[in-house]
Parts: structure tokens; C-alpha cells; sequence
């Protein structure tokens, strides 16, 4: 289930960005040589880290990443991928994105992901750590880029 | 010589109604997923709008079936994108999709030509909204849209 049981409707007080870290493995497709193999289930594959200071208990962070997905396939069928941000080792958001062919050959996609973590903090200030990773359910995904993390603290 | 407006991002706000897929999918038929609204205090700001849905869509067979996502400034259409899923085989399948919106909003001019009155402080509300060609198009989440006032 989501953080906050399910639910998070904010509305901030000035809301305003004080701090932008970002993590850029890659920004072209292609760049990362060789490619990246997304693991298969059980494993997960570690695509990108970033750790921001966080001083105040109310502070937020505003988490985007994209990750340019490719497919090698040899027959017609859908191989899904599970992209996961993980604050520490908590699981705070995951979405899944497919790729589907109707014969060989090779498929490209792009997939975003976009995350407010209400509660980065549980004690004094510190800097957080996220990472971003994926999953696929078949062994035939790979990434070469672009990868691009990012985390806007909100004070 | 040049002289430098400086620009920052305020007023951030957000709706994300879920951010990990849960068990119970919301039909994209004709729904609201999500709203957030913000305070706007000079007619030249700008909005900062993003917002991110996972959906998929339950096939039977093969095909394709596509899904519209709209951002409504206060009911009104002003940005849309259009996805499609395929199912390339002869069997049931459930395929995956991420639609990504990205789009800068100048809404004083039009809130105001609109009739409201006074030029500051402003409530605007954005809302995220969808519909499908099918009723087997569905959102599990994650859904989030984020506001920031570009001043």
C-alpha cells in the first residue's frame, strides 16, 4: 500500500525548492556501453543513487527519474518491468512499465517516475539516500541510457 | 551587460492518492485521479505542472487500446497526452503503461479575463483527469501531480 495509508493530498506552506541533487549515469541512449541488464525476479538491478541533506522534520523531496528501456525479443509476447525508489531500504513508489512485440526484434521505450516523499526524515537532520532500481520478469531487458535521477528538497 | 531576473520555484503543491500500485484498480473511464490546488499572487507566474500515471489494460486477445490523460485548470482542458497499450498475443495478458505530463501554465491572464476578480493571491485548482477507448483500461497507481509557482 501507498505511504500515509493510501492518501496524501499536501498543500505546503511556500512549498519552496532550497536544494537539487542529481544523479545522471547517462543522458543519451546508447552512452552506457556495454548496456545494463534489468535482473529478473527475485533480483533487483541498481540504476542510479542520490543523497540530499534534509534539515527540518516538515521538509519534503520531490523525486523524477526516466530510464530509456530496450528489449531484445525473439518471438511475440510482453516482458514487464518493475521500477522501484527506495528511501534507505524502504520501498516508497514503484510502477511497472511493458514492452511488447508481435515478432523479433528490438524494442525501445522511455519510462518516468515521479515521487514526493512526505517523510524523509524520522529524527535529526541528516542526509537521505535514495536509489533507484528495476526489475524485469523476463531476461531480455536492458538499459543504456538516458538515466537520470533527481531529488528537489521542499522547504 | 546583461542584468539577471532571478526565477525560483514556490508554492509547491501535490496530490498523489497512491505512489505503490495497490489491489483495487480505478477505471480510467471518465475519472478524476487527482488534484492539487495553488495560490498564485502576480499575473505574470507561471505553473510548473507534472504529473505521472501508471495504467494498464486487461486484454482478452490481441489489440490495442489507448487512454487520454487531461490537465483541467479549473475544469477547463489546457493540456492532454494520448497512450496506447498493444497486446501482441492470442491470449489474456495485462500490459503496462507510465503517461507522463509536463507543462508550463500561465494562468493569472485567463482566470482574470475569465472574471474573477483581483490580480493577487488567487487560488487555482488543477485537476488530473482520463478516459480510455475500453472499460478493461485501468490505473492501480502510482498517480502524482505536483504544482510549483515559477516567479
Amino acid at each position: 500500500m501507498t505511504e500515509n495509508n493510501g492518501s496524501q493530498q499536501g498543500f505546503i506552506e511556500k512549498g519552496i525548492l532550497t536544494d537539487f541533487q542529481v544523479s545522471e549515469p547517462a543522458s543519451t541512449f546508447g552512452s552506457i556501453v556495454p548496456p545494463v541488464s534489468i535482473a529478473s525476479n527475485p533480483n533487483f538491478s541498481n540504476l542510479a543513487t542520490v543523497s540530499i541533506e534534509i534539515d527540518d522534520l516538515t521538509d519534503k523531496v520531490w523525486l523524477n527519474a526516466s530510464v530509456g528501456l530496450v528489449a531484445q525479443f525473439s518471438n511475440a509476447h510482453t516482458v514487464d518491468v518493475t521500477l522501484q525508489i527506495l528511501r534507505g531500504t524502504t520501498l516508497i513508489y514503484q510502477t511497472v512499465k511493458s514492452l511488447s512485440s508481435t515478432s523479433s526484434g528490438t524494442v525501445r521505450d522511455t519510462v518516468y517516475l515521479e515521487h514526493v516523499d512526505t517523510t524523509p526524515l524520522t529524527g535529526s537532520p541528516s542526509a537521505v539516500n535514495y536509489t533507484l532500481r528495476a526489475q524485469a520478469n523476463d531476461s531480455i531487458v536492458t538499459t543504456s541510457g538516458p538515466i537520470t535521477f533527481t531529488a528537489a528538497e521542499i522547504e | 551587460m546583461f542584468t539577471h531576473d532571478y526565477v525560483r520555484l514556490t508554492e509547491f503543491q501535490f496530490s498523489e492518492p497512491v505512489s505503490i500500485p495497490v489491489t483495487a484498480p480505478l477505471s480510467l473511464l471518465n475519472a478524476t485521479l487527482a488534484q492539487a490546488t495553488i495560490k498564485i499572487n502576480n499575473i505574470k507566474d507561471r505553473v510548473l505542472i507534472s504529473a505521472t500515471v501508471g495504467w494498464f489494460n486487461n486484454f482478452y486477445s490481441p489489440g490495442v487500446v489507448g487512454a487520454t490523460f487531461t490537465i483541467r485548470r479549473n475544469g477547463i482542458p489546457i493540456a492532454s497526452v494520448v497512450q496506447t497499450v498493444s497486446n501482441p498475443c492470442n491470449k489474456a495478458n495485462s500490459v503496462y503503461n507510465v503517461a507522463r505530463i509536463l507543462f508550463v501554465d500561465k494562468p493569472l491572464a485567463e482566470v482574470l479575463s475569465a472574471g474573477s476578480s483581483g490580480s493577487a493571491g488567487i487560488q487555482v485548482t488543477y485537476t488530473l483527469t482520463s478516459d480510455a477507448t475500453e472499460h478493461t483500461a485501468f490505473t492501480a497507481g502510482p498517480i502524482t501531480l505536483t504544482l510549483a509557482e515559477i516567479e
